[in-house]
């Protein structure tokens, strides 16, 4: 075969639209660039001295994810401009039978690795892409590890920015092991990374609660509200209490995909500087996680801080969660001061704005903790106090809010547990009597 | 009872307006229900289940039914409403969750904003009101409302789930919805083999069975070999069905005119349509008896499965054939002008729909066996579009799960002694 473009496709006796089209399609995808291709030795990868490693049950993971360059000093690729983020395994299989990664844990839309490489084919030359597709299939991780061996290699997800946070399933007969992994990433530092958790209380002002007396201190102690940074202005409502150590609250935020928001994280977010205005025991925020929507512009944001207080011996979370929607301009709280105070607007806003409506954030909130299997045990106390829709109460930024008034509480799980598996606490764990529904 | 529960359940009371008694009749036994929120169902389509002491019954809209009823195209915004009555006939509280009907479900409000002109006119109410906004229903009641959902053609799956404080109730609904027409809906999966042609076989007897099948599609002409049919379902065909609508899967639309228009746009745009025709490829002289296709991220992104029923029976349960593929791209080709390009490693994307299904809560139990042979990545075969492809020759057999099954009870059959070896090169 003899083209102009090296073995490129050939071209007699074909009609004149057809060929007119290839033609067209080939100068679209420029596809005479060409070149030979060399993949890197994975061996010699630095991004493996930052590997983490975990072990159980006679398994033992060591898990690293290189940096954008990193993956481009590997594979030639600009593979995170392709929204592609390659993570290293390695799997020990100490055990007497055979292993099974499910590749499907890590990410359900992974890339195979020959599909990585046929989205980057129009660099090369025919020879070199055979070269290319080759470093990528062996280079991949296999599934299967045998009794006494172990395999490593390359698993392609999807990128996401920050901390790469992911689970592992490796299942053999009747069995599974889960591994979670958070791998930091240079250049990335969460929000509650940079908070000295364990100077925030004196031990002499930390209060052990039960379950009872949490009920007695959320509905009648815990403010509201946040404040404004001066202390004086009332923010938006504390609608949140998590249960649970630090660890299975990031675990809880892994499995519903929320994400991390970095420290000092103003440039640019014009909503990440209004939640780090929202102060509670004095500060701001200790960490803030949002979810947004893949089919639309809203997203949830949920702020923590770490309450002065120890629950049964855990570690307790006071905070607040909320809709957010970049399409509400006209309607996104930043308005005139004039408008604060205006009635008609004010109830406006809260009739029809995503962001007003608290308690369906809550109430998503509620179940993607369940969904996800992070919930042990839940219930709702009073607290907040009602703000009606006509009436509405507004924050110290100008945001208009209504809410039945509840704050929802939810012990933690840090090992996933099944639907059926949550217990109700507080008002829900009484049903109500029989003709008591009956006006 | 705490403030707390007295404050909820004002509210309850206040949110329902003008209260109201329903007497309803249960087992012959007249009890009087308290009406919460009601809204009227969209059509006479119900679909009712009842567990225990709770009734669920379901509706759920056309595109232009929709649209009668709330005055706006919400499927083109894709939402679909679905209508649901709980009846509560237990004396505790229960929970009716939007999130087992659609994990990304839109809240009413979320609903208006993508059908709103403006935000001077008051617009939210439209579907507030008609929603079931709490998820609470308290003991002897009855309520209904709609929960919006991402549209699904076709039929429209989904799960209601009920939790209560001890109890946690399931119920999957599968309801047609005009406006589609499906491939699977054409064949008549009962009538296909008579008594006689049927092959009842024991398990030794089935991998047996199961290596003598062709190990490939053929085309039309039944003259060339295509992609291999690595695939074995053992299940009746509900369960199939299930299995693949829990995991994500779309049912694919039978080729026609507009739905080849639709996926030319498409594969142009770059949009996902997500029930585009897939081509007939032949077993048995015959094409495909149902296909489906999982999207990923654009139509040139899809996992495409096609599934032929065969004359054999395990316990009495079908047993099925299939071939599944990956596509990785758009390739351009002389005889078609473009195809998709599939993945070469059919044993990766036989592997992934393992974990696909198994983490959908839908496999009992698994093995392999021989049927395909073996093609090695260095002199791979070739399918009907000339796509090379390399296998290490197994078939994956899966015994589709008719009860949800977690992962950790999933059954690895050893059906091929010398799997170990081969498999761990």
């Amino acid at each position: 075969m003899h083209t102009d473009c090296p073995n490129g496709g050939p071209a007699p006796k074909y009609n004149v639209i057809r060929v007119g089209l290839l033609l067209l399609s080939i100068a679209l995808l420029s596809a005479c660039a060409s070149g030979p291709y060399h993949g890197a030795k994975m061996d010699d990868a630095s991004f493996l001295a930052r590997a983490m490693t975990q072990e159980s049950n006679n398994l033992v993971v060591h898990a690293a994810v290189p940096t954008a360059q990193e993956s481009k000093l590997l594979t030639g690729l600009d593979l995170h401009a392709q929204g592609i983020q390659p993570v290293w395994l390695k799997v020990e299989n100490r055990g007497q039978s055979r292993a099974r990664v499910a590749t499907w844990s890590i990410d359900r839309d992974y890339f195979s690795p020959i599909e990585v490489a046929y989205m980057n084919r129009k660099k090369f030359s025919n020879a070199a892409y055979e070269d290319l597709q080759k470093w990528f299939y062996q280079n991949g991780l296999t599934r299967y590890i045998p009794a006494g061996e172990s395999r490593s290699g390359l698993v392609f997800t999807h990128l996401n920015s920050g901390t790469k946070g992911f689970n592992l399933d490796i299942f053999s007969n009747k069995a599974a092991n889960s591994f979670t992994f958070f791998v930091p990433m240079p250049g990335f530092t969460a929000d509650f990374m940079q908070v000295d958790f364990k100077g925030l209380y004196a031990d002499k002002d930390l209060r052990n609660l039960s379950i009872d007396e949490l009920e007695v201190v959320l509905e009648q102690e815990l403010p509201c509200c946040a404040s404004d940074p001066g202390g004086k202005l009332q923010g938006a409502p504390l609608n949140v209490v998590l249960v649970g150590s630090g660890l299975a609250v990031r675990r809880s935020m892994l499995r519903g995909a929320w994400r991390e928001t970095a420290a000092g994280d103003a440039a640019g977010n014009l909503v990440s500087q209004g939640a780090r205005k929202q102060h509670f025991q004095g500060r701001q925020p200790d960490a803030i996680f949002t979810l947004s929507r893949q089919d639309g512009n809203e997203k949830v944001y949920l702020h923590l801080w770490l309450a002065p207080w120890r629950v049964e011996g855990e570690h307790a979370w006071v905070g607040q969660v909320y809709y957010w929607a970049d399409s509400e301009s006209p309607l996104d709280g930043s308005i005139a001061e004039d408008m604060i105070d205006d009635l008609k607007f004010k109830s406006f806003f809260a009739r029809e704005s995503v962001v007003a409506d608290l308690d369906s954030a809550q109430r998503y909130l509620f179940q993607d903790l369940w969904y996800r299997g992070s919930l042990h045990k839940a219930g709702f106390v009073t607290g907040v106090g009602e703000s009606a829709m006509d009436d509405p109460r507004v924050t110290f930024g100008g945001t208009a809010y209504f809410t039945q008034g509840l704050r929802v509480v939810v012990f933690l799980s840090e090992t996933p547990r099944g639907l059926d598996e949550g217990e109700l606490i507080y008002m829900l764990r009484e049903s109500l009597p029989p003709g008591e529904t009956s006006p | 009872m705490t403030t707390a529960a007295k404050l909820w359940r004002q509210s309850l009371l206040t949110m329902t307006g003008a209260l109201a008694l329903s007497v309803m009749v249960q087992a012959g036994e007249a009890r009087q229900l308290f009406a919460g929120k009601q809204a009227m169902p969209p059509n006479d389509r119900l679909h009712i289940q009842t567990k225990g002491m709770l009734t669920v019954t379901t509706a759920v809209p056309s595109a232009e039914e929709t649209r009668t009823f709330f005055g706006i195209d919400l499927y083109s915004k894709n939402v679909q409403p679905v209508w649901v009555q709980v009846e509560n006939r237990s004396e505790s509280i229960v929970f009716l969750t939007p999130m087992g009907l659609d994990s990304a479900y839109f809240t009413p409000r979320e609903t208006a904003n993508r059908s709103r002109v403006n935000f001077t006119e008051p617009h939210t109410h439209k579907f507030e009101e008609q929603a079931m906004v709490r998820m609470q229903v308290p003991a002897n009641s009855i309520q209904s409302g709609y929960i919006f959902s991402r549209v699904d053609e076709g039929t429209k799956s989904f799960n209601i789930d009920v939790i209560g404080s001890d109890s946690l109730q399931m119920m999957t609904f599968f309801i047609p919805v005009p406006g589609l027409k499906l491939d699977h809906y054409e064949v008549d999966i009962r009538g296909m083999y008579s008594e006689q042609e049927l092959k009842h076989v024991s398990l030794p007897e089935l991998a047996d069975e199961l290596e003598d099948l062709p190990c490939c599609v053929r085309d039309k002409k039944g003259e060339n070999k295509g992609d291999p049919l690595n695939l074995v379902f053992i299940g009746e065909i509900e369960n199939i069905y299930y299995a693949f609508m829990r995991a994500g899967w779309d049912e694919t639309e039978t080729i026609y005119g507009s739905s080849l228009i639709k996926t030319m746009a498409s594969a142009l745009m770059g949009s996902r349509y997500r029930y585009s025709p897939v081509s007939a490829l032949y077993v048995f002289d015959r094409p495909q008896d149902f296909a489906m296709q999982r999207a990923r991220s654009s139509i040139n992104e899809r996992n495409h499965l096609r599934v032929w029923l065969t004359p054999l029976r395990h316990n009495g349960t079908p047993v099925w054939i299939g071939q599944i593929s990956r596509d990785i791209g758009v390739h351009f080709t002389w005889k078609t002008i473009t195809t998709h390009k599939i993945d070469p490693d059919v044993d990766e994307t036989r592997e992934f729909l393992a974990e696909d299904l198994a983490y959908a809560q839908s496999v009992h139990k698994f093995g392999y066996v021989g049927g395909v042979g073996p093609a090695s990545y260095d002199e791979p075969r070739g399918n009907l579009t000339g796509d090379p492809y390399f296998t290490d020759g197994n078939r994956l057999v899966i015994w589709v799960a008719d009860q949800p099954t977690a992962i950790d009870e999933i059954e690895n059959l050893n059906l091929l002694e010398e799997f170990d070896s081969k498999t761990s090169d």
